[in-house]
């Protein structure tokens, strides 16, 4: 065995460990952090606006994960991630919208959504009455767009379709739904969306929210810190290498795909119920972009990247679009991601990371070497691709 | 050790300086709130996109608003205070719209907000006016059919637009068959539904009628159906983008305003300018209001808002409607005495008349909307209009016409919805004006 022993072998054991236990614990803090905010008195309870931002942004983290899921470990740019969003927002909303004006009479006095009614539906069309059962509306929202996901992935991942030419398929994607919707307005409201539906405003329903968000994060730090992780990211760093290596590279991409669709269609779901509007511009290109943005900003190949990403960004847009900046506050955030891109192109959380390590262990050098280290120790926890039992069919 | 002794408080520091900040922050916020009651001037809302897909008309709706605000302030301000405008980007997307209202509300304050154009960001914002008992005043004209306890709406509804307009097309330009084209949301399918209504009572004939995507700009098609068609006439409720397209190519296509005129409720000087003068030219709009307007009240109007914004700026009607609802809202305050929500609704703003640039205005003492001139104008080769015919009056808003919802108003002062919309909203969510006859 060739391996140079370690200097101090449990002082790095420890250091692992604890990097690895970081982020959880941060995360947690975090979340308690927000929930003091969002139930303390002086915010007016879940009438504050306040606390519908921060619902609002643990929605947007979440997609901002699930996008960094794809782009950040495994180099899928997806410009379409906000359809699985957008379709998961739309089957709750129009389920409790089409629930709500059983009981709240629309502005033409009918009991079918008012969007229906101007364009001259006089009753709930056959195909939508499944959505007036909330379970299956909730069913729908999160399988209809992971199988979507699946069949997008089998499509485009089999043919060996990535880098570029999958950004531009996503983008058709979300351009082709964004369509859908505006031309299909009697069932989807169209160009106006769908708002004033009774959106849920307990404090419970945040606390659901903040549990959700730890729920996906702690499935994201298991996905990428297993072996799947690391066959993610050899797919990202070089897949040629990684098909050679015997791994079958479209099936490790179209599972992440269809992963990162149901969290996606997991935060649209929640964002429809708790926000209260849902609109085409849900689903629309901008809207993944902007997620790419906030997982830069934050730091891409990181876990708590997406969240700090979007509650910065998102933050940062809320508080300078307002009062004394509002003819300017696109050049603070412009000149935000210019700064992201010209000096931490890791991002937020990945320089201060990057910093951390340097800080902790010296030099450049000596971090190359413990990196290399750490990736030959996890090497062995897995059996390389060539090592295979006797007796199985080498394909 | 010493090491795990150093971990725990860097640990324990951490976890009390991150919920020193959670604890913090509502009282800095709660000073805020507090500042803002005790302040000695009156906050007013804007809320017009900055930014986004609709910054460009809707600035000019913000500036038209802020000069109203600049010069009542220059005057001596309302009740003794200066009106101080709280300016917030929603940056054209809906759900900004809803949580800024909110924000303008709760955190700010605000006797009234002014703001919104889309009849999309006007529907994601009003649940929020109704839950908070605020104020809105929309300056846009929109499809109408609606009518809120909490909004008043300063824009035109299709009957201040049409019920002259259709008759006129047929009797003075003599032309009966209409070819209606239009983008393919509410606005332009309401519009037509009552254009048609009026072409059964005068006499047309609606040839054809075709719905483009928002933001469509490819006609050639379209333009084939129309000349297709035998239309005398094309009505258009095309918005945006689209209408710049539109005229060009049908321009391209050989049609001059002679031949076949397009007739719309839409296109103000704004598009005329955008898509060169030369190819609107002759073609007619029908609106409450033209920069060309010749009142004493428009003339100074357009001279302060160019001196304040620049010579090539132009004005149209929304903007106007912007400018004269700042007004309005400014007067009712001074007449109630206070910026008391229900005491504007019910007391302030109904029956409130302002000599507005377009005329002598009114808010009807009934249903929120406002009372209008009505106006057609000819596109002319500089991008303004001609204005060919004025009506006599002002004319009163209908947001249920009569004949297309004979069952239908909007009434206020009914002390059936009185009761209703006085409720509180935890025991009745219904803010509607409107009342079956």
């Amino acid at each position: 065995m060739a391996m140079k022993p370690s200097a101090r072998p449990e002082a790095r054991g420890r250091r692992i460990r604890r990097t690895r236990m970081f982020p959880l614990w941060a995360l947690l803090l975090g979340a308690l952090v927000m929930a003091l905010i969002g139930t303390s008195p002086y915010y007016g309870g879940t009438d504050s606006y306040v606390v519908q931002l921060i619902g609002k942004f643990l929605c947007f983290a979440i997609f901002a994960l699930s996008i960094d899921l794809i782009w950040g470990f495994t180099g899928i740019l997806s410009l379409g991630q906000a359809v699985y969003f957008g379709i998961g927002a739309y089957f709750v909303a129009l389920s409790m919208k089409i629930n709500y004006t059983l009981t709240h009479p629309t502005r033409y006095g009918g009991k079918i959504p008012d969007f229906m009614e101007w364009n001259g539906l006089t009753e709930l069309p056959g195909f939508m009455e499944p959505l007036m059962s909330t379970p299956i509306a909730i069913i729908g929202a999160l399988v209809v767009p992971t199988l979507l996901a699946l069949f997008f992935g089998v499509i485009t991942f089999k043919r060996h379709i990535y880098g570029v030419y999958c950004a531009v398929i996503t983008l058709a994607e979300s351009l082709i739904l964004q369509d859908f919707i505006i031309e299909y307005q009697a069932y989807t409201g169209g160009f106006n969306g769908i708002t004033d539906y009774g959106n849920i405003r307990e404090p419970a329903f945040l606390w659901f929210i903040i549990a959700v968000t730890v729920a996906f994060f702690i499935i994201a730090r298991f996905l990428t810190h297993s072996r799947i992780g690391t066959v993610l990211k050899s797919v990202r760093d070089n897949d040629v290498r990684a098909q050679f290596m015997g791994y079958n590279v479209a099936n490790y991409r179209i599972f992440v795909f269809c992963v990162s669709a149901f969290m996606s269609a997991a935060a649209g779901a929640m964002y429809a119920a708790w926000v209260g509007i849902v609109s085409f511009l849900d689903t629309g290109p901008l809207f993944s972009v902007e997620a790419v943005v906030w997982t830069a900003v934050g730091g891409r190949a990181t876990l708590i990247g997406p969240f700090v990403g979007a509650f910065l960004v998102r933050g940062l847009e809320f508080m300078l679009s307002g009062s004394w900046f509002a003819d300017y506050w696109q050049f603070f955030i412009g000149a935000l991601f210019i700064a992201v891109v010209l000096w931490i192109p890791d991002g937020i959380v990945g320089s201060i990371g990057n910093w951390l390590r340097k800080r902790r262990t010296g030099s450049v050098r000596q971090i190359r070497e413990d990196a290399d280290q750490r990736a030959h120790d996890q090497q062995r926890d897995w059996e390389p691709a060539g090592a295979r039992k006797p007796g199985e069919e080498v394909v | 050790m010493a090491i795990i002794r150093r971990k725990f408080l860097k640990r324990s520091a951490a976890t009390l300086g991150a919920l020193a900040i959670g604890g913090a922050a509502p009282y800095v916020f709660s000073r805020n709130i507090a500042k803002a009651q005790e302040s000695d001037t009156i906050k007013v809302g804007i809320l017009h996109s900055l930014s986004g897909t609709i910054a460009i008309i809707e600035t000019s709706l913000h500036n038209a608003e802020l000069l109203a605000i600049e010069e009542i302030n220059a005057k001596g301000g309302v009740l003794g205070k200066k009106i101080q405008p709280v300016v917030e980007d929603p940056q054209s997307l809906v759900q900004v719209f809803a949580e800024k209202a909110k924000k303008l509300l709760l955190e700010d304050r605000v006797a009234a907000v002014l703001g919104c154009y889309t009849s999309a960001s006007r529907q994601s914002v009003l649940p929020v006016f109704e839950e908070y008992n605020g104020l809105l005043l929309y300056p846009t004209l929109y499809e109408a059919q609606e009518c809120s306890k909490n909004c008043f709406y300063t824009g035109a509804v299709p009957n201040q637009q049409l019920d002259d307009f259709v008759p006129w097309i047929i009797e003075t330009l003599g032309r009966k068959k209409f070819y209606m084209i239009g983008s393919n949301y509410i606005y332009p399918k309401e519009t037509n539904r009552e254009v048609k209504a009026l072409l059964k009572k005068f006499g047309g004939e609606d040839v054809g009628e075709e719905y483009a995507p928002l933001g469509h700009t490819e006609f050639s098609t379209v333009i084939n159906n129309i000349a297709g068609s035998g239309a005398e006439v094309v009505f258009s409720d095309l918005v945006g983008d689209s209408i710049v397209a539109f005229y060009k190519q049908f321009k391209q296509f050989g049609f001059t305003a002679e031949d076949l005129p397009i007739c719309t409720p839409i296109t103000t000087e704004q598009e005329t300018a955008a898509m060169g003068p030369e190819n609107a030219v002759g073609h007619y709009t029908s609106f409450n209001y033209f920069q060309t307007v010749d009142t004493p009240e428009n003339q100074s109007f357009v001279e302060r808002y160019k001196a304040k914004y620049g010579k090539n700026q132009v004005t149209n009607a929304v903007m106007e409607a912007a400018y004269f609802q700042t007004y309005l809202l400014a007067q009712a305050i001074e007449k109630v005495g206070s910026t008391d929500t229900d005491a504007l609704i019910f007391e302030g703003l109904p029956g409130q008349e302002f000599k507005a640039p377009q005329g002598p205005v009114k808010i009807d003492e009934k249903n929120h909307h406002t009372h209008l001139w009505a106006r057609i104008g000819k596109a002319r080769e500089d991008g303004q209009f001609d204005i060919v015919w004025t009506s006599k009056d002002r004319i009163r808003p209908d947001p249920w016409v009569d004949y297309l919802y004979p069952n239908k108003d909007c009434d206020f002062t009914d002390p059936k919805v009185m009761e209703r919309v006085k409720k509180p909203w935890r025991e009745e969510k219904n803010r509607s004006g409107t009342i079956d006859l």
